[in-house]
């Protein structure tokens, strides 16, 4: 399982604007949806024979067009039809209606390339002269408006009629129209994770208050994102390659050998890098310092918990193997526990030939060291008359 | 005349002394200064330890030590040098509860020894494999069985028994102590409980990873679980016997097969020689054996065990018990001609010098100085024996002065044997004159005095004032007995003429 966190930084940015809000209009959803199910353009009649009964069919029309206004249906004028529309279906799936609100917006936005909706959440705020401020822009020159003050943020920009989900209420939302110019606000921190588990998708999270903490207005954030586009091509393994590599200094290249080869996550290691519990257990925990992870940005350090360690040479392989097996030398054996075990311990380097010491050779070795803990469960049964 | 007359009477003592061991001479330790070549005594010079210690720093891979104590401080050193430079050692020895258990029986073994064992074994705990059962009870050390093999038997348990006590080793051929290695791994792996983990840490034994190979016996013998080959070569060595037979043996029980063998052999016409040591366990054993003809002798530190019947000898660790003989861990030897010689040596001498002789019922007058109640043992039946005691008895009153010589002897009162037997009881007594009964009336004798005027003038005669006057001697009366009173200064024929007369008797106040 892979876990990695990272600070977000949410700005924020007022401006005036029209902002879609979804509210609930099962009225116009029943448009949609009838668009949804009839699964083909459709106009003022099929609205008058499906939803309104014995009403006129130029109410159907006046309904068709409101629901193009709305955004629920797109027009073809040639046609004379109308289709579902993007933010139609957005709709549809929230069950919720954007209604179009004019007014002065606050956008809370995050530059992260794992939160593919950059406007996480967006409240309308009211300034002392708002209704004066809505009625000079209606009533000005909209070719040449006069200077408000900071661009607005392209990430906001760029959101524009794209429907969301606020991170805060869970209600859609769709930009419609924005002012020139703005005003950056304040900035808020919020905690991203990712978490990936093998043959499964990974879950991206965002967690934590919007707005000064200690003020009443501040808002929890808690939820799952949508699947980010940056990961949805990419598979566990890369992920995982990445972030060994970035512990262990080992290649990606060779780590994605290693685990094409065991068609599972594998971290290569030398015999003598490793202590006595992940020799004996051949797994290891393995701390990742916090770095930049391809194209999904920088993480803080993390810990890659119980991950199989395999020897990295023939060498270490054999060194692992003989270690292995004298190691598992816990009770008094005769050659033929010795063949058991050999082939016990053989078992856990699939990936190598390792040629274990026989019967003769672990008791010459014995023999050298009698006073190794280990020794005696030779040496005992050899004495005392169990070899022969 | 009047004075009491001293008499004494000697009477002897006819019950036999109780069944006993009598001292026949000083006990010494025994006498260990020859060497030799096969069968080894131990002593003061300590050659026997020294023997096993040089054993063991000459060993080059494998020491196989099994002793039911362990305590011997030169051969722990020993022991734990030899593991030091890389040879490996194999100890069984007994468990504690077996050991707790034998201090409360025994009276060779006391709480000092176990506890010194048990010390032992935590100073050896990280040098050598150490296994432990509450039935092992062999002593014996083998080395280097494989390569260049050396073996002992003991009777003696590697602690200061190597020094202080009676005992036999057997020094080994090579093809025994091959042998006996095979019943070390044999017991090692089938026979042990524990086995020793860490210091002060005993861990129950799981099954062994293959069987051992049954082991051979051609002069080894064994009592270990599912072999008896011990207790029948026992047996027959008993029951072949024709001329002669020694047993040497600790442990005696009475009820034993081997024991029965014994008394049969004895009762045969064989002649039996039993070596053992003074205890209350053997006491119906050894009496048994006596009285069906068997010598018994003994010293107070025995316990070796060996049989040497005729012309074949065996040494062996178990006593002839059914804890030894039919369960338990333990070994034996059967010696060769020249081994069987140098135990008939051994045993030879120790019939010469062993200070104890074991007697059912041994008259009174056979033997003076200590011994030994067999019931007790030698920490509490040590008694004496003592040609004669004096004891004094009440004094006899004669019937009359003029009879004291012939005055009865009384009777004899039986005389109390608590720590000290006696051959005779001398006893003594005096014969005192009677003395006249408080209650007795004086005879007197009537006397009429004339009556005088008061010018002193004689009344006229028949007429008077009538008294009575004493006796010469005086007489006395009570319960119709006339007493003679003689006074000191008294004529004795005189006295004695008128008590004749009078039929009384003397008597003096």
């Amino acid at each position: 399982m892979i876990h990695l966190n990272r600070t977000v930084t949410v700005n924020t940015f007022d401006v005036q604007g029209t902002v879609a809000r979804g509210q609930d209009r099962p009225e116009f959803l029943a448009v949609a949806c009838l668009a949804a199910d009839l699964d083909r353009p459709i106009d003022g009649r099929d609205i008058t024979r499906q939803l309104l009964g014995s009403l006129p069919e130029a109410i159907g029309w006046r309904v068709l067009d409101r629901a193009v206004t709305m955004g629920l249906l797109e027009w073809d004028p040639a046609a004379r039809v109308a289709t579902l529309s993007e933010s139609g279906r957005f709709m549809l799936e929230q069950g919720q209606v954007l209604v179009p609100e004019e007014g002065v917006w606050r956008f809370y936005f995050v530059d992260d390339p794992l939160i593919d909706n950059p406007v996480i959440h967006v409240e309308r705020i009211e300034t002392p002269n708002a209704k004066e401020e809505r009625d000079k822009v209606y009533k000005r020159d909209r070719s040449n408006p006069p200077a408000q003050g900071a661009p607005i943020p392209r990430l906001i920009t760029d959101s524009i009629g794209s429907a969301s989900l606020s991170l805060v209420t869970q209600n859609g939302f769709e930009l419609r129209e924005l002012g020139k110019e703005g005003a950056m606000g304040s900035t808020s921190k919020l905690q991203l994770s990712l978490e990936w588990e093998r043959d499964k998708l990974p879950v991206v999270s965002l967690k934590g208050s919007l707005g000064k903490p200690d003020e009443q207005s501040a808002m929890n954030v808690e939820q799952r994102l949508p699947m980010p586009n940056e990961l949805a091509s990419m598979i566990y393994e890369q992920c995982w390659i990445w972030l060994v590599s970035n512990a262990t200094g080992i290649s990606e290249r060779e780590l994605a050998d290693r685990v094409s080869h065991a068609k599972r996550p594998v971290v290569p290691t030398a015999f003598a890098n490793q202590a006595v519990e992940s020799l004996s257990s051949q797994r290891t925990n393995l701390a990742v310092p916090s770095g930049k992870l391809g194209i999904l940005g920088i993480f803080d350090k993390t810990t890659l918990r119980d991950l199989e360690l395999v020897p990295r040479t023939p060498d270490d392989a054999q060194q692992w193997a003989e270690w292995l097996q004298w190691e598992s030398l816990d009770r008094y054996v005769v050659p033929q526990s010795i063949v058991d075990l050999s082939a016990t311990v053989d078992q856990r380097f699939p990936f190598h030939v390792v040629q274990l010491p026989d019967h003769s050779k672990l008791t010459r070795r014995a023999l050298s060291q009698p006073r190794d803990k280990t020794a005696r469960f030779l040496l005992t049964p050899y004495d005392l008359g169990l070899w022969s | 005349m009047t004075n009491p007359i001293s008499r004494f009477a000697t009477v002897p003592i006819t019950s036999p002394l109780p069944p006993c061991w009598l001292r026949k001479g000083p006990t010494r330790p025994d006498d260990d200064s020859n060497r030799s070549a096969i069968v080894w005594r131990v002593g003061p010079k300590t050659h026997f330890r020294q023997a096993l210690v040089q054993t063991v720093e000459n060993a080059k891979d494998v020491v196989l030590v099994a002793s039911f104590l362990l305590a011997d401080e030169t051969l722990a050193k020993t022991l734990i040098e030899a593991a030091q430079r890389g040879v490996r050692v194999y100890v069984l020895t007994a468990s504690e509860a077996r050991l707790s258990k034998v201090v409360s029986d025994e009276d060779a073994f006391d709480v000092r020894m176990v506890e010194e064992h048990k010390k032992l074994l935590d100073r050896l705990a990280e040098h050598v494999v150490l296994r432990t059962a509450e039935h092992f009870h062999a002593k014996f050390l083998v080395t280097d069985p494989a390569t260049c093999p050396v073996g002992w038997i003991s009777t003696a348990n590697f602690n200061r028994a190597l020094e202080d006590s009676v005992e036999l080793g057997v020094k080994l051929t090579e093809q025994a102590a091959v042998e006996l290695a095979g019943w070390f791994c044999n017991a090692f792996w089938l026979e042990s409980d524990r086995e020793l983990i860490e210091k002060g840490r005993l861990a129950k034994v799981t099954a062994p990873p293959a069987q051992p190979k049954s082991p051979s016996s051609h002069s080894i013998r064994v009592t270990a679980k599912d072999h008896g080959e011990l207790r029948e070569t026992t047996l027959q060595l008993i029951r072949n016997a024709q001329n002669r037979l020694v047993i040497v043996s600790y442990g005696v029980q009475d009820d034993h097969a081997t024991t029965k063998a014994i008394e049969e052999r004895a009762q045969a016409g064989v002649k039996i020689t039993l070596l053992t040591r003074p205890r209350a366990a053997i006491a119906a054993a050894v009496k048994r054996l006596a009285t069906a003809g068997v010598t018994i002798l003994a010293h107070d530190k025995l316990h070796a065990k060996a049989i040497l019947s005729d012309q074949r000898g065996l040494v062996m660790t178990a006593n002839l018990h059914t804890v030894g003989l039919d369960q338990g861990f333990e070994v034996g030897v059967l010696l060769d001609d020249n081994g069987t010689r140098e135990l008939d040596d051994v045993l030879s001498q120790w019939i010469q010098t062993f200070p104890w002789c074991y007697a059912t019922a041994a008259p009174r007058d056979s033997h003076l100085g200590e011994l030994c109640l067999a019931d007790l043992g030698l920490r509490t039946g040590r008694r004496m024996v003592q040609p004669e005691i004096v004891h004094p008895l009440p004094p006899v009153v004669a019937d009359s002065v003029v009879t004291m010589e012939e005055a009865p002897t009384p009777k004899w009162v039986p005389v109390e044997e608590k720590e000290t037997y006696f051959h005779k009881v001398r006893y003594k007594w005096q014969v005192v004159p009677p003395r006249l009964p408080k209650e007795a009336k004086e005879r007197l004798s009537p006397v009429v005095d004339a009556e005088k005027h008061d010018d002193g003038r004689s009344a006229k005669q028949g007429k008077g004032v009538t008294h009575g006057v004493p006796f010469d001697p005086p007489l006395y009366d009570h319960n119709e007995m006339v007493y003679v009173l003689l006074r000191p200064g008294d004529n004795l024929d005189r006295v004695r003429r008128v008590a004749a007369e009078l039929g009384g008797k003397v008597v003096v106040k």
